[in-house]
């Protein structure tokens, strides 16, 4: 039983000492949270999160039509080079030249120590890392599906609500609207969501609501008035 | 060491430099993968104990694997937050195309049903008067509101022969579907839009 302790308590020791610097490295980006490229510059144990961080402010650039590379690109470009080298050349040979030493002197080493607490972070934190990420991202992924489609429902409620405004000024009276059915639109009768077309003759309006039980129950309304300045417009939206 | 940090260090910043990130995290992983073979070879010839090969195996092989697996992952997060981006900025610029301009013509379209009770106008003299100066000699057509001309560019174009006046919409931060469709205002592969209006109404339709 000695023997077996023995073996293992330079492993739980160097598990001890991989769990501080991991404390430590997380301490040191968590107070760099205020800004949002800092972390890019520190060497981080999964290279790829700097990486995506880099692609991540890319895709924002393109987004709001700015294509310059800024400044972090090449801060971040050091960062991710100091992180690879670490990760996959020295923390690797400092293992194994911990492990040679150790057996040389039948003792561990500082560098044992050092190498094998470096080692255990490397290959432990990408897989709790990873594990979190997936989860996160399958989350994330669903949300943007329900917003994406909430997105398509008021697309098409516009484009139907030009063809209802159109079809009003064509017949020329509001309360025609209670002649135009659904099968006269095919945007409608061909759409897998739902329509509610409520004309109003005394102040001249339609309103047109679409929803679907597929995306949260989610409605939007628009509120047509054919013979204002403002043709229509989103009424309320939940 | 030195051959390793030459390998992983350039293998990355070569291709980074040309602005391939993620072709550079992957080529440096290839060379660290090689650097990590020819370390536990150098390892296994001089460790003594056989608990220390199997060790080191273990451990080099899980970062092999482990890194593989969370760098594809955030390759594809990546690619996804791109695309997803992007469709939001064509959503975006697709409504405001559509409520702005579809909206216009509806307008000019309005005011052509009236006239036409009492003579007999066609549709482009309806809209050249509507517009006036908003349509320029050059082709491009001012829309209402200036502010949306930063990211969108509007061009008009009339035809009396088959009485139409269409209004062509290009948003210039939104990739679309097809990359080398031309545009009108001489970009490629952005969103572009046609909203037309004759006697019959206004029709809106994506180019691409």
């Amino acid at each position: 039983m000695k023997d077996k302790t023995n073996k293992w308590l330079p492993w739980i020791s160097a598990l001890l000492i991989a769990i501080l610097i991991a404390s430590g490295l997380s301490l040191i980006s968590g107070s760099f949270t205020s800004s949002m490229t800092a972390g890019l510059f520190i060497p981080n144990p999964i290279p790829s999160t700097q990486i995506l961080g880099v692609s991540v402010i890319e895709s924002i650039n393109e987004f709001t039509g700015d294509n310059s590379r800024s400044y972090y690109y090449k801060g971040a470009r050091a960062g991710i080079t100091v992180s690879l080298i670490f990760m996959f050349v020295i923390i690797p040979f400092l293992y194994v030249k911990g492990t040679l030493q150790s057996e040389k002197r039948e003792n561990p080493t500082a560098v044992w120590y050092a190498g094998s607490a470096l080692m255990l972070l490397i290959v432990i934190m990408p897989i709790i890392a990873g594990t979190i990420k997936i989860y996160t991202h399958q989350y994330a992924k669903e949300r943007s599906v329900i917003n994406i489609t909430q997105d398509r429902m008021r697309m098409e409620l516009t484009g139907v609500s030009f063809i209802v405004t159109e079809q009003i000024l064509e017949l020329d009276d509001i309360s025609g609207m209670s002649e135009i059915t659904a099968d006269e639109i095919p945007e409608v009768s061909n759409s897998e969501y739902d329509y509610l077309f409520e004309p109003n003759q005394e102040d001249s309006t339609v309103a047109i609501t679409i929803s679907s039980d597929k995306v949260n129950n989610f409605t939007a309304t628009t509120i047509i008035r054919p013979y204002s300045d403002q043709i229509f417009k989103y009424q309320r939206t939940f | 060491m030195t051959g390793g940090v030459f390998f992983t260090g350039l293998l990355y910043l070569i291709p980074s430099l040309m602005g391939y990130i993620w072709a550079g995290l992957f080529l440096s992983f290839f060379g660290a993968t090689v650097y990590l073979i020819v370390l536990y070879k150098y390892g296994k010839k001089n460790f003594k104990e056989n608990n220390s090969e199997k060790t080191t195996l273990t451990f080099f092989s899980l970062l092999v694997i482990s890194s593989v697996i969370i760098f594809s992952f955030d390759y594809y997060k990546a690619t996804f937050q791109r695309e997803l981006l992007n469709e939001i900025r064509v959503t975006i610029d697709s409504s405001v195309i559509e409520s702005e301009v579809r909206a216009e013509l509806l307008e000019v379209y309005r005011e052509y049903l009236q006239a036409n009770q009492e003579s007999d106008i066609s549709v482009t003299e309806v809209a050249v008067g509507f517009f006036g100066e908003r349509l320029e000699n050059d082709g491009k057509f001012l829309v209402k509101n200036p502010e949306l001309e930063k990211d969108l560019s509007f061009l008009f174009h009339k035809d009396p022969e088959s009485d139409s006046f269409s209004v062509y919409s290009v948003a210039e931060h939104s990739k679309s579907m097809d990359e080398d469709f031309e545009n009108l205002d001489g970009s490629v592969g952005l969103l572009q839009t046609k909203t037309t209006l004759t006697n019959k109404g206004v029709s809106h339709e994506r180019q691409n």
